[in-house]
């Protein structure tokens, strides 16, 4: 297999396996970039009867909602025909940390994400400000004029477009007086609420006028700083750490260029000769959700009960519509302890054979995956490898590595299965322990 | 990292590597190697003010009419204040000057999220500011851990706390020192680590292998150290007993890894307060009761400190479910062989002064991180908890 294809199919989405390779008939980046760039109508489904009423939750549904949302999600993104889309409202999910109380509101978030994910930063950052589990999240229903609340315009500034350092104290504290009034219903509609909204003049980013919140958005979108901001983040996640400044700022200017539209971005990336090069292949660390996602598309975990993709999420630290506060995961290297990589390399060994998976035991309120219990006598997991059936050991790992690991261990690897019960599975297990597994 | 314990680190390093291990015991008494810490983390938010009582306090009773303890249900400590029923041990601590409690243990703009407070704890962030790694971590960071052979802190569970990840170190999460044997010697990782001294790639795919690497040499180390370790059968079958004791079996064989963490959970007391707090702290002052036994006897106790967090207290006042709600301020406890100060460090939370229902705060919680890296590891804090924390004094 082409490893630049290899590499684009990690990066724009969560890998690749025979059935996909079989039936799109890529050869070539070129060949897939088209339709990586299209998306879909995919979207969460909007859980019933847990309302945005607040004062009447049944926490057991909430608990089951969450956890069916979640699994719908996680298998959306292994089964997408826009894996490009699915990645970066992964992505947006992570930049924006929105963790909503109620599901229905954290669902109305996600299909917001993944509407503007390959779109203009501007039309995403004006819908996801006005959309009600943000409003809640950063406490903007108690932003009023008699008492403003700074919450979210300070997280505006500092993690959603221009990073700390690049405004003051006083831009945050006049920028929260746009913004009050800004409300959503019970119904989980935007509301703005004339008597409470500050109608004075501010000043922002230098500049004196009774701003509203949308043409204090405008102002930030205006700025410079945020291309950079935005440019450098997802660069950072689709080609890495180690891109070069001059690269950067190119990508930068043909951002600001196009409007600050993901997608051209995107593409321009991709459309590169030097994302290509070895440099950045097999470069980062796959996140907890990258490598699931991964795993579910390649061995068929659409179907399964769902208890092990959730225990997995919670035990490896990271699960969907919980990221851990508004400033998202951590970065790659934190997902990597003695702990983390064991489980991982024996994630294989559950999926494919059965084998037992103990994660956390950890004392976490929320180590418990409430609302879902796995029947005694199920699998974990139920995974098939349906699509491996027949392909030798250097087909596989073509397939599985971003960069495939050496001869003598795929020789070794190979020995050793041949002499275990089932030897095609062993082998594939063996393979997805391997520490050049977990790179993407 | 200061270069006294630099030396006593590569020195005792050196000494494991040349002297079969029979022998080590006599060449080390226990006791010279170094200051010890255990982490005892109740999650949940436990109710601080149910844990110590302030049983001459009217506002105590009339914001607690249901779940407020009365003085003939406490181990009275003072003559106004007593521990919760349950805290036997612990009184008796109290009592020979092995306790420390700290009243109003806080932070800023407190949080009231479990995550994000919990966040905050293991980071020593502000509560505004979102750090990626953990209080101990940077710790280990700064002791250049990554010159050793064997970790130097260790969490009993299947995965790592946030406290615990380093921005290059990381602290060793295990769960069951023979499980975790088996698993991390599988023979796919032996021949790996066999074949690998070859180059890396990329930055990422070395630090996969320097992880492996580590977690195969740690499982060397404890399983060289595992005839040693005595099996202290006395302690409870709880989950934080099982914890402790793989934690006193690792210290009393001789481990020379300085700081260990455990925690429970169940302590987010909505609904029916005292019933579950009941049981849960029966849990912790069983397990903590047979642990600073078995460390005395070992003659380990003056060199170790046991912190005691939680990542919020609850609401002064009273629920409509008999439980209590998130709050603030807290109890923190520190035991020790080893303490300056012993008792009460300050006065109790002022009931009559409240910030919106809450008790307010009288001690930085990163004031304790400061003593005890401070004070007890003999550690400059200034790269460890940014912001300047005075330390309490109390080592």
């Amino acid at each position: 297999m082409d490893p630049k294809l290899r590499h684009l199919l990690l990066r724009a989405g969560f890998g690749a396996q025979p059935e996909m390779l079989d039936q799109l008939g890529w050869k070539t980046p070129e060949d897939a970039l088209p339709s990586l760039l299209k998306t879909n109508d995919f979207s969460i489904s909007l859980p019933k009867g847990t309302g945005s009423d607040m004062s009447k939750v049944d926490k057991s549904k909430i608990r089951e909602q969450t956890a069916a949302m979640n699994l719908e999600w996680l298998i959306g993104m292994a089964e997408s025909t826009s894996p490009l889309q699915e990645k970066m409202c992964f992505f947006w999910h992570d930049h924006f940390g929105v963790k909503a109380k109620l599901p229905v509101l954290a669902a109305i978030h996600n299909n917001t994400l993944r509407k503007h994910a390959l779109g203009k930063f501007g039309d995403l950052l004006h819908a996801v400000a006005k959309d009600p589990a943000m409003l809640l999240f950063l406490n903007n229903q108690q932003n009023k004029k008699s008492a403003p609340n700074e919450n979210f315009a300070r997280e505006l500034f500092e993690l959603f477009t221009l990073g700390e350092g690049h405004y003051t104290e006083t831009d945050i504290k006049e920028a929260a007086r746009a913004f009050t009034g800004w409300k959503t219903d019970r119904q989980g509609a935007f509301r703005f609420v004339r008597f409470q909204h500050d109608y004075g003049s501010k000043t922002v980013f230098g500049k004196r006028k009774s701003f509203t919140g949308e043409e204090v958005i405008d102002l930030v979108l205006q700025q410079p700083q945020t291309a950079k901001f935005i440019v450098d983040k997802i660069v950072n996640f689709i080609v890495g750490p180690q891109l070069d400044q001059a690269k950067r700022q190119a990508l930068t200017e043909s951002f600001s260029r196009s409007d600050l539209h993901i997608g051209h971005l995107l593409q321009e990336i991709f459309r590169s000769d030097w994302f290509y090069n070895k440099e950045h292949q097999a470069a980062r660390i796959k996140s907890p959700i990258e490598l699931l996602v991964g795993v579910c598309q390649g061995f068929d975990l659409k179907s399964d009960s769902g208890f092990g993709l959730l225990m997995a999420q919670r035990s490896l630290g990271q699960v969907l519509f919980a990221p851990p506060s508004v400033a998202g995961w951590p970065s790659e290297r934190q997902w990597i302890d003695s702990s983390s990589l064991l489980y991982r390399q024996n994630l294989g060994f559950a999926v494919l054979l059965n084998r037992a998976l103990k994660g956390i035991e950890k004392a976490n309120f929320d180590a418990k995956v409430k609302g879902l219990d796995l029947p005694k006598g199920s699998k974990l997991f139920n995974g098939s490898a349906r699509q491996w059936h027949g392909l030798s050991i250097k087909a596989c790992s073509e397939l599985l590595f971003a960069q495939p690991p050496s001869e003598e261990i795929l020789d070794q690897i190979d020995r050793a299965a041949q002499s275990e019960s089932q030897p095609e599975l062993m082998r594939l297990a063996l393979l997805l322990a391997l520490p050049e597994y977990q790179l993407c | 990292m200061e270069r006294r314990t630099f030396l006593k680190r590569s020195a005792l390093a050196s000494t494991a590597l040349m002297i079969p291990g029979f022998l080590q015991a006599q060449f080390k008494p226990l006791s010279q190697l170094g200051k010890r810490l255990i982490v005892i983390q109740l999650s949940g938010g436990n109710d601080g003010l149910n844990t110590v009582v302030p049983f001459r306090n009217d506002i105590y009773y009339h914001s607690r009419p249901v779940i407020g303890l009365k003085r003939d249900q406490l181990n009275t400590v003072t003559d106004s204040v007593g521990f919760h029923s349950a805290l036997k041990n612990m009184a008796k601590l109290f009592e020979s000057g092995d306790l420390l409690t700290i009243n109003g243990v806080g932070y800023p703009n407190p949080n009231r999220s479990h995550f994000r407070s919990m966040d905050i704890w293991h980071t020593a962030s502000d509560s505004d500011k979102y750090l990626q790694s953990g209080w101990l971590g940077r710790y280990l960071d700064h002791q250049c851990a990554g010159s050793r052979q064997n970790p130097l802190a260790i969490e009993i569970d299947g995965s790592l706390s946030l406290a615990l990840k380093g921005e290059e170190q990381k602290a060793l999460a295990i769960r069951n020192v023979k499980q975790f044997n088996k698993m991390s010697k599988s023979r796919l990782n032996q021949f790996l680590l066999q074949q690998h001294e070859a180059e890396h790639h990329h930055d990422n795919h070395a630090y996969l292998y320097k992880t492996l690497r580590e977690t195969v040499n740690a499982a060397d180390y404890l399983e060289s150290q595992l005839n040693r370790m005595p099996r202290h059968s006395q302690f409870p079958k709880t989950q934080l007993g099982g914890q402790l004791k793989t934690i006193a079996q690792m210290m009393s064989a001789g481990l020379d890894s300085s700081v260990y963490y455990a925690s429970m959970s169940g302590f987010d007391t909505h609904v029916n307060q005292q019933q579950v707090q009941q049981r849960l702290l029966s849990q912790v002052d069983d397990a903590v009761g047979v642990l600073v036994d078995t460390l005395k006897k070992e003659n380990l106790w003056t060199d170790t400190a046991v912190m005691i967090f939680s990542e919020f207290g609850r609401r002064v006042a009273e629920n409509g479910s008999q439980g209590t709600d998130h709050g603030s301020g807290n109890k923190v406890f520190l035991l020790s062989g080893g303490l300056k100060k012993q008792g009460f460090f300050n006065a109790l939370p002022d009931l009559s002064r409240l910030n919106d229902g809450d008790l307010a705060m009288q001690v930085d919680f990163r004031q304790i991180y400061s003593s005890l890296l401070k004070d007890w590891f003999k550690t400059d804090p200034s790269s460890i908890v940014s912001g300047r924390f005075d330390s309490l004094n109390i080592f």
